[in-house]
This record gives structure tokens, sequence and C-alpha cells, in this order.
């Protein structure tokens, strides 16, 4: 998952060969891997193991739709502040990303759930 | 078109809250003038849920609890406003939201349903710790790629 860190690191020779066996695997995904890698360097600050590869857990399990009266289900995409997880954390797809956001607003409306919690 | 004698309309879903303190009674009068107005306007109320009474995430009309109802129903665009005219003209709504769920519906395609009530949930342990640990976890990235491709 870290190709493009660990290539840098070990040489060309690395870089080219983990580019080339991903390449295989489909071109779509890469794109968005290298992607994360990348903002995982940043924080991991030289480490290069990232963790296992997320998954938007709505593409991964069809049945599930986002609700926003499914109180249990949208807490999960809250902070202990109430704020709305970022992607990058909860490891959504953009489309569900944006489905979610809409429907934490529309529960909190309802006051199912907190626009803040605490001093804010 | 000969699809002309079909009726199309939208689906639409009402979330209202009620008091905490309103009685059963009270409840179902409301839940009947609703009705009418869903009829009046010549759409068809599918269903009423009543999802019992319930903590909110903040205080709604100095009430930490609020009793949550919600009405699936199919019509014109001008019922949803003639709806919510009515919610707020009832005293005991503190607070309602509707939502378009669906386009283009046969008004005969879709069966009235029996009036669910949900019993409420029950209050939450203290919230457990988070599993989205990724990003503290080290591992040999060589080692991974074996058992994830």
């Amino acid at each position: 998952m870290a190709r493009p860190d660990q290539g840098g690191s070990k040489g060309g020779f690395g870089g080219g060969f983990g580019g080339g066996s991903r390449g295989g695997f489909g071109g779509g995904d890469r794109g968005e891997r290298g992607d994360r890698a990348d903002r995982g360097g940043d924080e991991g600050g030289g480490r290069r193991g990232f963790g296992r590869r997320k998954v938007c857990r709505f593409c991964a399990d069809k049945a599930a739709k986002v609700d926003y009266k499914d109180q249990q289900q949208m807490k999960y995409f809250l902070t202990e502040r109430g704020k709305i997880i970022p992607r990058r954390i909860s490891g959504n797809c953009a489309k569900h990303q944006r489905e979610v956001a809409t429907a934490v607003k529309r529960a909190r409306m309802l006051a199912l759930l907190p626009y803040t919690v605490g001093q804010a | 078109m000969a699809e002309a004698t079909k009726k199309l309309v939208r689906e639409y879903e009402t979330v209202y809250l009620l008091k905490p303190e309103t009685p059963d009674d009270q409840v179902e009068e409301i839940k009947e003038r609703l009705r009418g107005v869903v009829g009046r306007e010549g759409g068809k109320v599918i269903r009423f849920t009543n999802q019992g009474k319930r903590r909110t995430a903040f205080p709604v009309a100095k009430d930490q609890k609020a009793l949550y109802m919600h009405c699936l129903y199919l019509g014109l665009p001008g019922l949803v406003a003639e709806f919510e005219r009515n919610l707020r003209m009832i005293d005991v709504v503190t607070k309602f939201q509707s939502v378009k769920l669906a386009d283009g519906i046969d008004i005969e395609s879709r069966q009235v349903e029996a009036d669910v009530k949900i019993a409420p949930v029950e209050e939450e342990k203290p919230r457990e710790e988070r599993s989205f640990g990724d990003r503290e976890e080290s591992f040999d990235p060589e080692a991974a790629e074996g058992g994830e491709e």
C-alpha cells in the first residue's frame, strides 16, 4: 500500500517494481491508494506501514443504506465532540460520505444527534 | 403518452416531534387529522410509525425527551406545504422535518399499511473505544502485501 514512499527509500528498482505489479491489479484503485499513502506518510513521520486498507462500509455491504433516522448507525460517524468523522478516518467513499454528511445534518435537526457536545 | 392514465406522485416522509406528556388519544387525533389532510390533497398515507418517547440530543421546547412520530405518504408537491402548515398549527408539535424519498411513483402501486408502534430505544451505555485505529498500527508492508491482494 505504501508503495510510493517505499519505492523512494529503496531506490529506483523498488519503485518501478512495486508500481508495475500494482498496475496489473487494476488502475482504478491506484490513485486513491497512492493518495492515502501520502497522507499517512505526513502523519507517521518516517513510518512506512499504514494499517489495513479501509473500505467504504456502504460499498462493501450493498444492503446498508444511510438512514438519518437510525440513531445508532449515525452515531458511528460522529466524534465524541459531535463532529462528523472525516472520510480519511472512516474510510467512506466520496459518494457515501456525502450521504452520511447530509444524513447527520438531518438527524441533528430532529435532535437525534447533537450539534455539539460539551463546551465547544 | 400511453401512460397518461397513471397518476404519478412523489413519496415523502415527515418526522414530527410531540411533547412527551402528550396523551395517547391526542396522538391518535393528530394522526387522523394529518390523514385527513393528505386525503384531501389527493395523496395517500402509507403508514404512521410511533417511535416512542426518546431522549433528544439537546433540549427541545425545554424538554429532554420527545415523542417521535414518522409518517410516510404519497402526494403532489403542494401537499407537503399543507401538511406542514397543519403541523405548525398543532401546539404539541415541537419539531418536524419532511424529506422527499422518491419521484414519479404510481399512486396505485403502493398499498396502505397498518400503523406501527416501535418500543422506544433503551438508553445506551457509554460509548466504547472507536475502532478507527488504523493510523496507530504499524507493520511490515511486505508481509501485508500477500495477505491483502
